[in-house]
């Protein structure tokens, strides 16, 4: 390594040695904005076809010594229209410069802060502003992308505070790995960790760690698409990055102070539709402890309830949407920014107060976000920014099933003759919990009694030095860092169902992650209209993830939660990621005549989790860009501005730490599912069991090629543009934990193994559709269909598990499908597809293993609607998924339960199933004989046996929603002239407002049990999302 | 300025210069590349006696009604089972748990050449084996646990049995009684035995026998039986059971019964009645109707050390649960299994000295080896009623001998001695399941309600070897079709 850090030092004093000047005259002016006058620094200045030029200092300035004789000066800056000036035999020239309105907004930050103009791009990108991103003002920034950019695809998990995001961009390209794109806030990549959300049944979801960051200090996002992209970021961006920069101050600009204020309400979304005829009990008899509804109908007559109470047997049809509160947040910013000729400073401050819709739970979160950035008179610079976020939830409910303290699947399916109000008084005097139903716990002793807590305290930065040694080169170094410290506790009180003498756990996570980039930047004009720019960069990256974990049982004082009052404690030390990465990295790039460009890259890494001699590994990109317009001068009042684009590159990627060689892993306890764990050490003695994964010592970097296409047509002055591209990634060499046969000892085997391609079309189109005097209504499609595809596995196998779901259903990965297949049982049906109906009880019979369906979408669709009059603005979104199927536990035990309304039919009569009884079938369990069904069941029979067979779980995930909605007004400033206020405005915020089309009855068809990673497309007991409203006040002093 | 350029580029020359071993982070530091067998053993040993526990055991109790089981766990009772975890078994706990970490550990002690660690760990893999061929019927041995083969082929139940038989040989030909000492032999982290060679060889033969009798209807393995039996060998056949094969807990909450956790920890849903503070006996395994009949018509005593009767049950008559979907007895004459069964430190009883006595007997009386049924048959009995001696459920000297006195096995036959050791299986459920589908004695009438119309024969093979292993059958035999050992 250090070998390139020493060639780049080199290439840098050859070049400035090479240097020769031929000075004859001088020439000087200022260079100002032709709107306010305003002095314009930094703007290019080059005498046309030579590499002779300089750039304006901070007051406009600039002085030049040219040749004499004629010659032009070219002024250039990004975002505003170039400017060519005759010289002549003038000494002084002053020149003005204007907005070029067309490259408004083209500007993009890519890798490492760098700032290119998105002409001269060969690749995809969109960036989403700071209005965008606080339309809707959702907690978890990831939320904000939902429609907004063709490609990505934003799936929540729940309406729970704190709750995760995923985010994916063009397609998994993994089985086992991550798919989500990397986060990099000012050049800086940061961790989006989400650690051991949910398990197989049940668990809490401690959000991912992105939705940390605060949406109120964010200037603008882009997002990069492909690796195209990605390639100066080396193997973490294969998935594509989100950009983030925060708001700075700006130079030579007064100190301006902004407040905002916002205030949100939550409900849900949307709740089961329930019947309300028949009550709590089994086979139309009322069984008070009984937790589904069999029983006869609800006539008002009295019965004892469990808790010993007279109880009338009367439906209470709200008493589901009574246990959720209205959630409420409250969100105040202060932000302090400015600047002067040398210096920008910013310093914001944002408390964030959420209550969530499940009764008592509550986060709140303290952000500041601090930056500045100085230029020195000797030509040197420096800059720093620093996040600080503090997060405290108090009350963070469990989710899934199989769990007493889970209270979305106790609620959702709780009797309809269970008024909920009555359940608040869960205690009895003598401090025990009063009787509920059976086994389960009461909703409210498990969310007032088990309050789960989650302290996040984060902060994560950069500071940076840099060196102008001549206006054409800049050096600089920026030394990042990120570091978590979370720490969780979950508490189960004496008298807990499954925790009788009271137990805890808590779980310390540590994170960091440091990052050094050195670039160097060479920017030079070759000749008349080719100018060259060179970016060398080096980079050093560093993780570790450490988990200091304890489950404490049998506590001594029921209220101390500690280990030193536990019985009995099963402590853990995990060291859950540990990597280092080093890589240099080259970004050749041409342009010819601002209309031409070509990019090349390289990068080579080295790389700690894998083999010593597979350590290193280079992967190249090339892209290219042609504005056509300003090529072949085809602008024309039709067609306004046209760019074609193409790009292909290559990343490399990497496996999990410690893969490479079989260990041993110490045992703390004997986990028991009911009941107090066994731990080690046993009678005196440890225990030691070894992994589950057969290693690989000869593993190699998996490599994604990507190559991709596209245009951009401006048609009619800018009045509609159409962005289009077609991309073709193949993921190759993949580092697949591959399941194996479990006999082998082992379920998976670490292999190089198979290759995924996603290909795929993105546009995006985007139309005044209307423009009336002050009236402007902007209409934006964004469009995005991605193919999937597993090409390849090992030879001998045909599918692998996706990690992380449990058995029934399972999601798996099968050679030519997409990824994401759902597995599980179905019914089985003789040739004609007839059930096949049990002799033995007249139900259907299953079968194991029956592919049921895939997760993966057809397409998606944004629509965004602004309107503006004036200082009025009205803008809707809707977000359409189409395609894809979803397993949903939760419809298969509202109906087992009897809950729901399609249950209510054919109670008082016995019903037969249609299907044929099997009376013989051969050895592949093909029916041979079969008579027609003549077995009566039950209604109770009929709904209660598709609740194992997870076929009738299966749903069309499709869904439109209005997703967003905003309502804004900026006050004139005839009105604010006379307050100190410089700007007022005054919003209505709404979020997830309606679901027009659904396919899948009673839940919200866009969650995932699993959380943000690969294992989607599965529901089970999810606590409802939200839709939220609210208004928001900015002044801006 | 080029001062300050220069400093600047050594500074951060020597800040990112990375140190020689910059990548060497990829070993964790907090796994182990060695330990010693012991503690594989004893992880092995651990899991598999959690699962009969608290899966195993109960279910095959329901199977063949031992016992009824209500509120919790009571699928069994009409032959259910939980897909979910039946995989894990499969998956998790026999492959990897108990049959792989005995395999690592074998692989470590052949490294060191200690051959009664091998035994040890070979005797205890072959016990593991009965667990899963008897459940699944047929299902990868040779093949299996081996990195290098991805997909093991299946194996038919009889040639796993002679695969589990000569393991046994191998551990028991191992077996050196003249070097029981650490490292030689597992002696510290022995749980079982705490190293003593004696009684692991004991265990060994004993294991024998049950494999070999377990073939009995059909294969003949006389030869082998009579040579087993005839040979001296030592057995598992001290009347105090100070041989017994036990996996033994203690009463601290740390290393306590997994199946009494269960119930301890729902002591607020009157897992124990008449209140958690007062545990006169647990409520939710019921006598059941078929075994409260067979014992009661045959006057053994044993019926009050299974069972007690509800505590508000003065005359102490109780009645039994039919097994399946049926009515219950009213509260107050129920039965309920005994607390010498559901205590903290119960143990978990693999192989007994009752055993051993009662298939010698079965052997003799069937003529597959030479020896007196009668005593074999008393012993057998004697020893199992001698496991309550010391405890609330002790049987009284004068009541064994009464009863033994009873036992005719001229009049009886075989059948007679296959049910006492249907009955001296009580609460080894998983073990009195394979033996009930060996002898079908004593006959029982299939549960109401299930999804088929006799006793269940075997648990269906998990979905996980169904779609990783090409090699596994299209589609699993279901659980009706009786496994390869069973008497037709």
């Amino acid at each position: 390594m250090k070998k390139f850090l020493l060639l780049g030092f080199m290439l840098t004093l050859a070049f400035t040695f090479s240097e020769s000047w031929a000075q004859e005259r001088t020439v000087s002016g200022k260079v100002t904005s032709i709107d306010d006058g305003t002095a314009l620094p930094g703007v290019n200045v080059v005498l046309k076809g030579t590499t002779t030029g300089t750039v304006t200092d901070i007051d406009g300035n600039f002085t030049l010594t040219l040749p004499t004789g004629e010659g032009t000066l070219v002024f250039s800056f990004i975002g505003l229209a170039t400017e060519e000036i005759s010289v002549g035999s003038r000494s002084v020239i002053d020149v003005q410069m204007s907005q070029d309105v067309q490259q408004l907004s083209e500007v993009v930050v890519t890798a490492a802060g760098i700032e290119r103009e998105e002409r001269a791009l060969g690749y995809a990108v969109s960036t989403v502003d700071s209005e965008e991103v606080l339309k809707a003002r959702e907690a978890n920034i990831a939320n904000s992308l939902s429609g907004k950019v063709a490609g990505v695809d934003v799936t929540a998990s729940s309406g729970t505070v704190g709750a995760s995001s995923r985010v994916v961009i063009r397609g998994a390209a993994s089985i086992g790995g991550n798919n989500q794109p990397l986060y990099v806030v000012d050049g800086v990549p940061i961790s989006n960790s989400n650690i051991a959300s949910v398990d197989r049944f049940s668990g809490v979801d401690y959000g991912n760690r992105a939705g940390d960051i605060n949406p109120d200090d964010i200037e603008s996002l882009t997002v990069l698409k492909g690796a195209a992209a990605a390639a100066l970021y080396g193997q973490r961006a294969a998935n594509g990055v989100i950009i983030i920069t925060t708001k700075k101050g700006k130079k030579n600009e007064k100190m301006s102070v902004t407040v905002n204020s916002s205030i949100r309400f939550d409900n849900p979304f949307r709740l089961p539709d329930y019947q309300n005829t028949y009550g709590q009990g089994s086979i139309n008899k009322l069984d008070s402890a009984g937790t589904v509804s069999w029983g006869p109908r609800m006539d008002g007559r009295s019965f004892i309830a469990p808790d010993g109470t007279t109880k009338r047997y009367e439906a209470f049809p709200d008493n589901v949407e009574d246990f959720y509160e209205t959630g409420k947040t409250i969100i105040n910013s202060v932000s302090l920014a400015g600047g002067d000729e040398k210096s920008t400073y910013r310093f914001g401050v944002t408390a964030f107060d959420q209550e969530g819709i499940v009764p008592n739970t509550e986060l709140s979160k303290l952000s500041f976000n601090m930056n500045g950035s100085r230029e020195f008179s000797n030509k040197f610079y420096s800059s720093f920014g620093i996040n600080y976020i503090r997060s405290r939830n108090d009350g963070r409910p469990e989710t899934g099933f199989n769990n007493p303290n889970a209270v979305a699947s106790i609620v959702t399916d709780i009797p309809r003759n269970i008024d909920v109000e009555g359940l608040r008084d869960y205690m009895n005097e003598d401090g025990t919990p009063k009787l509920f139903l059976g086994l389960t716990q009461n909703p409210y002793f498990s969310l007032n009694e088990n309050v789960f807590t989650q302290n996040v305290d984060r902060m994560f930065g950069f500071g940076q030095v840099g060196v102008k040694p001549l206006d054409w080169i800049n050096i600089s170094w920026k030394l990042g860092a990120d570091i978590i410290r979370d720490k969780r506790k979950q508490i189960y009180v004496p008298n807990s169902v499954g925790a009788a003498n009271g137990q805890f756990w808590t779980d310390r996570i540590f994170e960091s992650q440091i990052n050094s980039d050195l670039i160097v930047t060479i920017n030079r004009n070759l000749t008349d209209g080719l100018n060259a720019n060179l970016i060398l960069g080096h980079n050093v990256n560093e993780i570790y993830v450490e988990s200091s974990f304890n489950r404490g049982q049998d506590l001594v004082d029921p209220q101390l939660f500690i280990p030193d009052n536990a019985t009995v404690n099963t402590p853990s030390e995990t060291v859950l990621d540990r990597r280092r990465l080093y890589g240099v990295f080259f970004d050749l790039g041409f342009s010819y005549n601002d209309y031409l460009f070509l990019n090349i890259t390289g990068r080579n890494d080295w790389n700690s989790t894998l083999p010593k001699d597979n350590q290193s590994y280079f992967y190249p990109g090339v892209s290219a860009s042609a504005v056509l317009t300003d090529a072949f001068d085809l602008k024309s009042n039709i067609l306004s501005y046209a760019k074609l684009r193409a790009g292909w590159a290559q990343v490399g990627g990497y496996s999990d730490p410690f893969t490479l060689q079989f260990t041993f892993i110490p045992q703390t306890d004997i986990f028991q599912l009911f009941g107090v764990d066994n731990s080690y050490p046993f009678n005196g003695i440890p225990g030691f069991a070894g992994t589950n994964q057969i290693p690989n010592s000869e593993l190699e970097p998996e490599i994604t090629s990507t190559f991709e296409v596209g245009t951009e047509l401006q048609f009619f002055n800018s009045r509609l543009i159409l962005d289009a591209t077609y991309y073709h990634s193949t993921t190759d060499n993949q580092i697949i934990g591959v399941s194996v046969a479990p006999s082998t000892g082992f379920s998976t085997q670490l292999l190089n193994a198979g290759s995924i391609v996603n290909k795929g079309i993105e546009l995006r189109l985007e139309g005044t559709a209307l423009q009336i005097g002050d009236f402007k209504w902007v209409a934006t499609v964004n469009f995005a269909k991605n193919e999937n595809e597993l090409v390849e596995l090992l030879d001998g196998f045909d599918n692998t598990d996706v990690p992380g779901t449990r058995t029934n259903p399972s999601l798996k990965a099968f050679v030519g499908e997409p990824l994401g297949t759902i597995f599980g049982s179905g019914w089985r049906r003789d040739q004609n597809g007839n059930y096949l109906i049990n002799p033995d009880n007249g139900l259907r019979l299953d079968e194991e293993g029956v592919k049921l369906g895939n997760i993966t979408p057809d397409f998606r669709l944004g629509f965004q609607n602004e309107f503006r009059f004036k200082g009025l603005s009205v803008s809707a979104l809707i977000d359409w998924k189409q395609g894809g199927e979803l397993h949903s536990q939760t419809i298969q035990n509202v109906r087992a339960s009897g809950v729901v309304t399609e249950t209510e039919a054919g109670r008082d009569i016995a019903y037969i199933d249609n299907g044929v009884i099997l009376l013989e079938e051969d050895e592949e369990g093909n029916a041979v004989s079969t008579k027609p069904n003549d077995i009566a069941i039950t209604a109770q029979q009929f709904w209660q046996q598709q609740d194992d067979v997870d076929e009738d779980g299966i749903f069309d995930a499709t869904y439109v929603k209005l997703r967003e909605v905003r309502v804004g007004y900026s006050l004139p400033k005839s009105l604010i002239e006379n307050t100190p206020f410089g700007r007022i405005e005054v919003g209505f915020e709404a979020r997830n407002l309606a679901l027009l089309y659904s396919k899948i009855p009673h839940i919200d068809p866009e969650v995932s049990f699993y959380g943000p990673g690969n294992a989607q497309g599965i529901e089970a007991f999810n606590l409802p999302t939200t839709r939220s409203y609210g208004f928001n006040v900015r002044l801006t002093f | 300025m080029k001062k300050n350029i220069i400093l600047l580029f050594v500074g951060l020359f020597l800040l990112s210069s990375c140190e020689k071993d910059f990548l060497d982070v990829n070993t964790n530091p907090n796994r182990s590349t060695d330990v010693p067998p012991g503690t594989l053993m004893m992880n092995a040993a651990i899991s598999l006696s959690q699962v009969r526990l608290t899966t195993l055991g109960p279910d095959g109790a329901a199977y063949i009604q031992h016992w009824k089981p209500i509120v919790v766990l009571t699928a069994p009772d009409t032959y259910g089972f939980s897909e979910i975890g039946n995989n894990n078994f499969w998956e998790f706990t026999f492959y990897q748990d108990i049959i792989k970490d005995l395999n690592l550990a074998i692989g470590l002690a052949e490294e060191e050449g200690n051959q009664n660690v091998i035994a040890q760990l070979k005797i205890l893999q072959a016990f593991a084996w009965i667990h899963g061929v008897d459940r699944w019927g047929e299902m990868p041995f040779f093949e299996s646990n081996n990195p290098e083969i991805q997909f093991p082929k299946y194996d038919d139940g009889a040639s796993i049995y002679q695969g589990i038989l000569d393991l046994i040989n191998d551990g028991l030909s191992r077996i050196d009684l003249n070097n029981q000492s650490e490292p030689f032999t597992i002696v510290n982290f022995d749980h079982i035995y705490g190293g003593n060679m004696n009684n692991w060889e004991a265990f060994g033969n004993t294991l024998k026998l049950r494999a070999l009798m377990r073939l009995s209807y059909v294969q003949d393995r006389s030869a082998e039986v009579s040579a087993l039996l005839s040979s001296g060998a030592n057995f598992i056949d001290d009347m105090d059971g100070a041989e017994d094969a036990k996996f033994r807990y203690f009463p601290t909450r740390t290393n306590q019964n997994f199946d009494y956790a269960t119930f301890d920890n729902f002591t607020q849903f009157n897992s124990f009645l008449p209140s958690a503070s007062d545990r006169q006996h647990q409520a939710w395994r019921l006598a059941s109707k078929n075994l409260v009949d067979m014992l009661t018509d045959e006057n053994d005593p044993r019926l009050n050390a299974f069972f007690v009767p509800n505590y508000q049950n003065a005359g102490g008559v109780f009645e039994g649960a039919v097994n399946g979907a049926a009515p219950l007895p009213a509260a107050v004459d129920r039965g309920y299994v005994s607390p010498f069964y559901i205590s903290q430190d119960k143990s978990d009883d693999w192989l007994l000295a009752s055993e051993y006595y009662l298939l010698a007997a079965e052997a003799y009386e069937r003529g597959l080896a030479t020896g007196n049924a009668q005593q074999a048959l008393e012993n057998g009995v004697r020893a199992h009623m001698n496991i309550f001696d010391g405890s609330a459920q002790e049987i009284d000297e004068v009541d064994k001998d009464a009863y033994i006195a009873s036992l005719d096995v001229t009049a009886g036959g075989e059948a007679l001695v296959q049910r006492e050791l249907y009955k001296a299986l009580f609460w080894n459920g998983v073990e009195a399941w394979s033996h009930w589908r060996r002898t079908k004695q004593p006959a029982l009438t299939p549960a109401a309600g299930g999804p088929i119309s006799t006793v269940i024969s075997r648990i269906p093979l998990p979905q996980s070897t169904l779609t990783n292993n090409p090699n596994a059958p299209e589609v699993s035999p279901l659980r009706d079709k009786p496994v390869f050992f069973e008497k037709q």
